[in-house]
């Protein structure tokens, strides 16, 4: 036991003793590295990691320092801190609308930027002047949605939701305006840690197209549930969801999401961190991007400029496809409609 | 410092929440797993009253404390009924029915969503809206459940609270209302687990139903049995350890690629060796 405390002590004191450039601009991020949601983390980093290593010939060296938030307000709230107090880091990024504003206050504290990613639908309630969240339009994907549907000539959809985020009501509001267009539309909600949903397909039965929105491990369930029970995969429609991996397995699967990316940035973080599930992956590299851009242009010393730099320039074409900043702060992206094919994404329309 | 600050903050929430739970657990020998939702049931009656109806802090509080009675209640007189591992599953029943109307109670929770912008509490018009100011509060208050988990232990009603704990069947046969003990500590202990989710839910300012899952129970429940059962100091030390180990090891130079993963091993492998050596925790009179 005392050998373990010295060891743990002795690497305390040399991780103490790490020294940074003064010319080094620190990014915190406070992600889900373990737990069920690290999958999510995982495709953050990549386009966070990607974003540093593109931006060449910088005035400032940046470096992302990561920290488990496990996808719990008050841990993510601790790790916040930590990033701020003992790292000094001039921008916190994490993932989901509530991991952002629960980190909110310690950067409003601290006067840094608070970043996120979300795969939830826009908020449009005020975020304080620190924060700048970027996500999908929900008005966006559901027009792309309901163009699908009607290009595909569908006239009823059982949609599978999952009860986290805006999901389960965002399905609901989806079912409303596809019903009024004449589509006859069916919301099933599931909550999270179910794995059954064969009681689900069966009540929808006989439905010409399944769209599920949720989050995995439960959305690659219902989606294999969904082949194994003799549903065709160009049925089958992922919305607003990385389910990309478990799409990509089957040939014509369908997916309304935010824009993957250029099919270079595809393949290239295919190839560099082996993930095919990518919609955080380009928002997180579209907001990286931006707060680089910020950093060099108006230094990091006037947050203020930097917030404002930010809000100028966020409205632009990004990785993301097209990025529109709201007046609260948050970035909206541009939902594509595209299928899968030898487990590549192909976009059929923007 | 506001890293330290925070740390202080959330350690005096969850010594509340460890010393609410040794008194049903610890004191009294009851294996409550639905600790979590009379957490959640504090953390949301703060949030819902301060930002629906832009009630006090402490006026949440009492609000807060009546519905978690009227629960605590109900659920107490079912739960009486049980003992052991029996009682384990009703209470963990208790805590899967609350976790699942915070989420899908939507015209009042907000649903999965949560509820931000809680405010901060003030006294008398002056806002204690800085972290220091609100650790100040919560020590308070910690100290306030401290003194009284103390005075109970003393008490007639709290040695006969641990003569249940020996033996039910015998603490009836020497005349204790077993029944009514057990009930008012259920009681007792659930509003000082409310008490908790309201600090929790004002210094967070968001709270959603994710954060009063059964496991946050389980989490309870290992922190009383690290510090140990029926003490008071170790419902405190188990939650500094708890709480701070984690945190001490962000500081530890891991390597950058698994260090997540690695802290998550270390703070399990921590956590066996306190049980190798120190089976009845590190204060405890009692072994489970």
């Amino acid at each position: 036991m005392k050998k373990l405390v010295s060891v743990l002590c002795a690497m305390l004191a040399l991780s103490a003793c790490e020294k940074d450039d003064a010319n080094t601009i620190k990014i915190g991020a406070v992600l889900p590295l373990t737990g069920s949601n690290a999958p999510f983390a995982e495709a953050i980093e990549a386009g966070m990691t990607a974003a540093v290593t593109d931006k060449t010939n910088t005035k400032y060296k940046y470096k992302i320092v990561f920290e488990d938030g496990q996808a719990q307000a008050a841990k993510s709230v601790s790790a916040a801190q930590k990033l701020v107090s003992a790292d000094k880091v001039k921008a916190i990024f994490s993932h989901t609308n509530a991991i952002g504003r629960a980190i909110a206050p310690v950067t409003e504290s601290a006067n840094i930027l608070n970043l996120n990613v979300t795969l939830e639908r826009e908020t449009t309630e005020p975020m304080g002047k620190t924060s700048f969240f970027q996500g999908p339009s929900v008005e966006n994907y559901h027009a792309t949605f309901m163009h699908a549907m009607k290009v595909n000539k569908v006239k009823s959809v059982g949609i599978i939701a999952q009860n986290v985020g805006v999901s389960c009501p965002g399905a609901k509001v989806l079912a409303e305006k596809l019903n009024a267009a004449g589509i006859k539309a069916t919301v099933e909600c599931f909550n999270p840690g179910e794995r059954d949903f064969k009681a689900i397909i069966n009540k929808l039965n006989k439905v010409d197209a399944y769209m599920v929105s949720g989050f995995p491990p439960e959305s690659d369930i219902v989606l294999r549930a969904l082949y194994t029970s003799g549903v065709k995969p160009e049925q089958i429609y992922g919305q607003a969801i990385d389910t990309g991996k478990e799409l990509a397995l089957y040939e014509n699967t369908n997916c309304v999401t935010p824009t993957l990316g250029t099919p270079e940035f595809i393949a290239r973080i295919n190839k560099d961190y082996t993930l095919s599930n990518m919609n955080l992956t380009s928002a997180a590299y579209d907001l990286v991007t931006l707060t680089i851009d910020a950093f060099e242009n108006v230094g990091a010393d006037n947050m203020d400029a930097v917030y404002e730099y930010i809000k100028t320039h966020a409205t632009r074409d990004c990785m993301s496809g097209k990025c529109k900043l709201l007046p609260n702060g948050f970035i909206v992206n541009e939902a594509e409609w595209r299928t899968y094919h030898d487990g590549k994404p192909v976009v059929i329309e923007k | 410092m506001e890293y330290l600050i925070n740390l202080g903050i959330l350690f005096c929430i969850y010594g509340v929440l460890a010393l609410s739970l040794n008194m049903v657990v610890g004191m009294t020998g009851l294996l409550s797993l639905g600790h979590a939702a009379f957490f959640g049931i504090g953390a949301y009656a703060t949030a819902i009253v301060m930002t629906g109806f832009g009630i006090n802090f402490f006026t949440s509080l009492l609000i807060g404390a009546v519905i978690n009675i009227a629960v605590a209640y109900i659920v107490g007189r079912i739960l009486s009924r049980f003992s052991g591992g029996y009682y384990a599953i009703v209470s963990a029943g208790l805590a899967i029915i609350v976790y699942s109307l915070l989420l899908n109670w939507k015209d009042l929770t907000n649903g999965p969503l949560g509820i931000f912008g809680i405010p901060k509490p003030s006294i008398s018009g002056l806002a204690i809206d800085s972290n220091a100011a609100f650790l100040g509060l919560a020590f308070i208050i910690l100290v306030a459940i401290f003194v009284l988990y103390r005075w109970i232990d003393k008490s007639s009603y709290g040695r006969g609270l641990k003569a249940i704990r020996q033996d039910e069947e015998l603490a009836t046969v020497m005349g204790y209302p077993v029944e009514q003990f057990k009930n008012i500590i259920f009681l007792l202990s659930a509003v000082v687990a409310g008490i908790a989710g309201a600090l929790f839910a004002s210094y967070i300012a968001f709270i959603d139903p994710s954060t009063f899952q059964i496991h946050e129970s389980i989490f309870l429940f290992t922190i009383i049995i690290i510090g140990g059962l029926a003490s008071s100091v170790g419902s405190i030390v188990g939650a500094l350890i708890l709480l701070s180990l984690p945190e001490v090891l962000r500081f530890v130079g891991l390597p950058y690629e698994t260090a997540a993963q690695l802290q998550q091993i270390i703070y399990g492998l921590a956590l066996i060796l306190i049980m190798v050596y120190r089976p009845r925790g590190l204060f405890g009179k009692y072994r489970m």
